[in-house]
């Protein structure tokens, strides 16, 4: 994993706010965009080595060309209705799974943690963290506290 | 000269990355926070590069000839305004794999490419940049 890229503290001031005016409505939109154009791209892939059309797609669910192509651009979303006839027209099943987020922890900048229980094959260490997911309170973990046990040998 | 860009978003795994070349990136900025309309919209073709999909609707190649294979472009409203932002895909040292927003092309008039951006996709082909 890179962390250059993939801590967002690395990014310039006048970028880290892009998303911000963005509210959680504005996200639910968009990530129903991308579960509407996952499902495409997972009848697409499961035709593959075929590459099917957009021509094809929407002659089998009984929709135009256009409105397949406004699905791609997130323009409009697929219903179940919809879903269970690709299924039907593909002969395919949806397997659906649920899975949980990853945590995301950063360890790439500790500088604002305190010293504590330092030991020479590295460190106890606490970092505030959001609480608002369900998995701390699954784990009756106190709030904005969660213990990592992260071996950084080289930083003592 | 090799042109300078910018971190503009990261992917939750380090493996992929959205730049912005430094020079253009106040045109590019201006045009992506007009409103949330184009705000919403980069959103959405971020999510689909950095999530490593292939959505030709919205990200596809514009590799017109052997110098241009890098060329892609963000397409923002297709059948509408139909803007363009011409992107270079690079990989860093480090193997992460770098989209660079590079120049922004408004009402992009018809749907094959003409002079017009032919001689954009020519520009950014010839683009290298410092990462």
């Amino acid at each position: 994993m890179n962390m250059k890229y993939k801590n967002k503290n690395n990014l310039p001031d006048e970028f880290a706010d892009l998303f911000d005016t963005l509210t959680e409505e504005d996200q639910i939109e968009i990530d129903a965009q991308m579960l509407s154009f996952k499902f495409l791209e997972a009848v697409e892939k499961y035709c593959e080595p075929k590459k099917l059309k957009k021509k094809e797609i929407a002659e089998a669910i009984g929709k135009s060309q256009s409105f397949i192509s406004q699905v791609y651009s997130g323009d409009k979303l697929l219903n179940m209705t919809l879903l269970a006839k690709l299924q039907k027209a593909f002969n395919i099943t949806f397997d659906i799974k649920a899975a949980q987020n990853s945590l995301n922890y950063d360890f790439s900048d500790l500088s604002d943690l305190p010293d504590i229980d330092k030991k020479p094959k590295g460190y106890w260490v606490w970092k505030n963290v959001e609480t608002n997911d369900a998995v701390y309170k699954d784990y009756s973990i106190s709030d904005n506290i969660k213990l990592i046990n992260n071996n950084y040998s080289s930083a003592g | 000269m090799k042109r300078k860009c910018q971190l503009l978003v990261p992917s939750d795994d380090g493996k992929r990355a959205i730049y912005i070349d430094s020079e253009n990136k106040e045109e590019i900025m201006n045009y992506i926070k007009q409103d949330k309309r184009h705000l919403k919209k980069f959103k959405f073709i971020t999510d689909i590069i950095l999530g490593g999909h292939r959505n030709t609707e919205v990200y596809d190649k514009e590799n017109i000839d052997d110098k241009t294979k890098d060329v892609t472009a963000m397409k923002f409203f297709k059948g509408q305004e139909n803007d363009r932002i011409y992107c270079k895909e690079i990989k860093s040292k480090e193997g992460t794999f770098i989209v660079v927003t590079a120049v922004l092309h408004e009402k992009k008039k018809t749907q094959k490419n003409k002079s017009k951006e032919n001689n954009i996709i020519r520009s950014v082909g010839g683009y290298e940049y410092e990462v």
